[in-house]
């Protein structure tokens, strides 16, 4: 029963209190109400002025500017605590830290001058070494395929509510004073459809997000080579019990080509190898998931390859099925170098026809 | 380390405009080629006719460590030696000696 | 013609391993380094020797002069029209310079074409762009270089949008330029032909990248035609598909004679 109430978790020390999910769900709910309500008000005054300039409500005065300056606070504070909410929710605390030193990192490199590495053939592993773990040497950082779509969703669903709320605005404006538009209220029905269901969908993201939680993957070793024994350290926050949690080394070529004045790209799996599981683990807010373990490359590994339009690429892969939760997968680039090659004495002559 | 030779018979030093030789890597398959460049060498018409085309020319050069030889589905990457003769008529005549690099003689 | 010969030797080669001297090398491991009959350096345009009748391109310079020397080329997706580009221009016109599909100049010696040369030749000094998709809205037309008695070509006409295609039609019948398009669907201009593959020309196509090759199934014509109806009368994505097919051949057989091994 207690949890029915905590609709607002608080940070204590290391662990959450409340129930993870609702309250991270509500306070994210609660700030884009706080984003419409701020639209609908300042739209309501706005348009009131603009429309109705000889009316005597809202005339413009102390209260007519107080009412636009708070309505435009709501605006600015809703719309940016939503956007840091979702966005906490798409990337760890250390992630975010490290993203920020990294973006410093890089600052710092190009005012150096130092050499653009796009030229060779071997993926630069530079980039990849920015990230400092805390267990291993090195954080990965994850493709941003998983977190693009929430982020979609949360800037499709904020434009739209906002664009309903002001033409919901107008219209009941309009209705007020007698000025029936209802080609317009019609056009509402639709438009809010797409709200309830955009809006759904980002909460739908947002809870999955959330019930998961950041993946935190750090590597001993940079780049890798083959033959080679490396230590892997995965963190998984959230709350939720996987029937499989797996980690897997896998490789892929992937190849650009032309279609006309359409450009493809192909991907194939080359080579898969599970590290980790699948296995059962459950996962609490207060205590996220931690695993240790090793593997080594084969000798006849592939290095990574990266040509402007072929590659070979080394991403570690976790996978996980939940019961509650659609299955998820997060992939962290790695790159993998080249053992030195010795040459070997053979003599062979062939004879080529020109003509 | 490669070293390698070539010799051009039955060709005319003054029909040639200029010879290029070049230690490259290329890919294959489904996608679009790329090339790499490893080693170039160009020698004009006064070198060649200084040296008779038909007398072998040996060069060598230290290979890199990658991209190592590689046979995929969608990709492979091919090692060669090419040489190219630009004729004075305006025609260019290649020819590609392949070699491997690396050890990856089996698919992954 | 001239003929010679190069022979080259490796004198330390750094690799053990070369399909012919291979120890122990099967007909399985010397497959592995044969080239794909449907690689891209294979099947791209211009690599393909055209298909058709041997008059087809006579006809076709003959619509074109009656067309005036301003005309398009329809067809769908991979129906041949780069292709039919690679083979017909050349017949026309001069290429001085050309930009493929990646934005990049690969050919350019205006610097060393002489306006006054323009009325000299009966091919027409010719700018060749093949646009992309996501190439837009970088594309540039060298306008200055395009004068009276010059040629443009652009692949992929359809690309433009409408403000842009009628832009060029306006600017190049206003300076007298030629003006050859590909596109998939009709344009303002005349047509020069509609191009379609049958299943016919398909499999001969099919049959000349895998002349030779006893590595590869040869498909028979029914087979070609599901395919080419499958994608739509698209050629690329069959040959496309091929190529999935002959990896998928090359891996069984592989499979196969190591387990006989």
């Amino acid at each position: 029963m207690a949890k029915l109430f905590r609709l607002f978790g608080k940070k204590r020390g290391g662990r959450m209190s409340g129930w993870w999910v609702v309250g991270s769900v509500s306070e994210a709910a609660f700030y884009g109400l706080l984003f419409i309500l701020g639209i609908v008000s300042l739209t309501t005054v706005v348009t009131w002025r603009v429309f109705w300039p000889a009316s005597s409500i809202l005339e413009i005065g102390f209260g007519f500017w107080l009412m636009v300056i708070a309505s435009s606070s709501f605006v600015l504070i809703g719309l940016t605590a939503f956007l840091l909410q979702v966005s906490h929710v798409m990337a760890s605390p250390e992630l975010r830290s490290a993203m920020v030193d990294q973006a410093k990192r890089d600052h710092h490199r190009r005012s150096k001058g130092e050499a653009d590495t796009a030229a060779t053939s071997l993926p630069d592993a530079t980039i990849l070494k920015d990230s400092p773990g805390v267990k291993l040497a090195y954080r990965l950082a994850a493709n941003q395929g998983d977190t693009a779509t929430l982020a979609v969703s949360a800037a499709f669903g904020a434009a739209w509510n906002a664009m309903l709320a002001v033409l919901i605005v107008i219209c009941v404006e309009n209705h007020l004073v007698g000025n029936h538009q209802y080609f317009l209220t019609v056009l509402l029905v639709p438009f809010a459809a797409v709200s309830y269901f955009a809006t759904r969908w980002f909460f739908r993201l947002f809870r999955r997000h959330i019930g998961v939680g950041p993946t935190t993957l750090e590597i001993s070793e940079l780049p890798l080579l083959p033959g080679n024994k490396y230590a892997l350290y995965l963190c998984q926050y959230g709350r939720v019990t996987f029937e499989k949690l797996k980690v897997s080394l896998a490789c892929f070529e992937e190849t650009t080509y032309q279609q006309g004045t359409d450009v493809r790209t192909e991907r194939h799996e080359m080579s898969r190898n599970v590290v980790i599981g699948p296995k059962q683990f459950v996962i609490e807010p207060e205590k996220p998931l931690e695993l240790d373990c090793q593997f080594t490359l084969p000798l006849d590994t592939m290095h990574s390859f990266q040509s402007p339009h072929n590659a070979i690429v080394w991403k570690v892969i976790v996978e996980g099925e939940a019961p509650r939760w659609r299955t998820f997968c997060r992939s962290f680039p790695i790159v993998v170098h080249p053992r030195p090659v010795y040459p070997q004495p053979a003599q062979q002559r062939d004879d080529v026809n020109l003509t | 380390m490669l070293e390698f030779e070539y010799v051009v018979n039955h060709v005319e030093p003054q029909s040639v405009e200029k010879l290029e030789v070049s230690v490259m890597w290329y890919t294959e398959g489904k996608g679009s080629e790329d090339i790499g460049i490893h080693m170039f060498q160009q020698v004009g018409r006064e070198a060649l006719i200084a040296i008779s085309l038909d007398q072998p020319r040996r060069l060598s050069c230290s290979l890199p460590a990658s991209p190592l030889s590689f046979e995929g589905r969608l990709l492979r990457i091919r090692w060669c030696v090419r040489l190219r003769l630009f004729l004075a008529d305006g025609r260019e005549l290649t020819t590609d000696k392949p070699f491997y690099l690396g050890h990856l003689t089996r698919d992954l | 013609m001239i003929a010679g010969s190069v022979s080259m030797k490796h004198l330390s080669p750094p690799g053990p391993f070369s399909p012919s001297t291979e120890r122990g090398g099967t007909n399985a491991d010397l497959s592995r380094h044969v080239p794909n009959p449907f690689s891209t350096r294979f099947v791209t345009p211009g690599q393909v020797a055209w298909v058709g009748d041997e008059n087809y391109f006579d006809q076709l310079v003959a619509r074109w002069k009656a067309l005036k020397g301003r005309a398009s080329i329809i067809g769908v997706h991979g129906s041949g029209k780069s292709t039919l580009l690679e083979y017909f221009v050349p017949l026309i016109g001069n290429v001085i310079w050309r930009r493929d599909a990646e934005g990049c100049v690969v050919f350019d010696t205006l610097s060393d074409y002489a306006s006054i040369e323009d009325s000299a030749t009966e091919r027409l000094p010719t700018l060749w762009l093949q646009l992309r998709r996501t190439a837009l809205p970088s594309m540039v037309i060298p306008w200055k270089e395009l004068h009276r008695g010059r040629l443009l070509v652009i692949d992929g006409y359809e690309q433009l949008s409408r403000w842009q295609q009628a832009s060029v039609l306006v600017r190049t019948k206003l300076r007298s330029v030629s003006l050859l398009v590909t596109s998939h669907r009709r344009t303002w201009l005349g047509t020069l032909c509609k191009l379609s593959i049958s299943s016919s020309t398909a499999r001969q196509v099919v049959s000349q990248l895998t002349a030779g090759r006893d590595d590869f199934a040869e498909s028979s014509e029914e087979e070609i035609r599901g395919r080419l109806l499958a994608h739509g009368g698209n050629m690329r994505d069959v040959l496309m598909e091929l190529y999935d097919q002959y990896e998928d051949q090359r891996k069984k057989m592989t499979g196969e004679v190591k387990s006989n091994s």
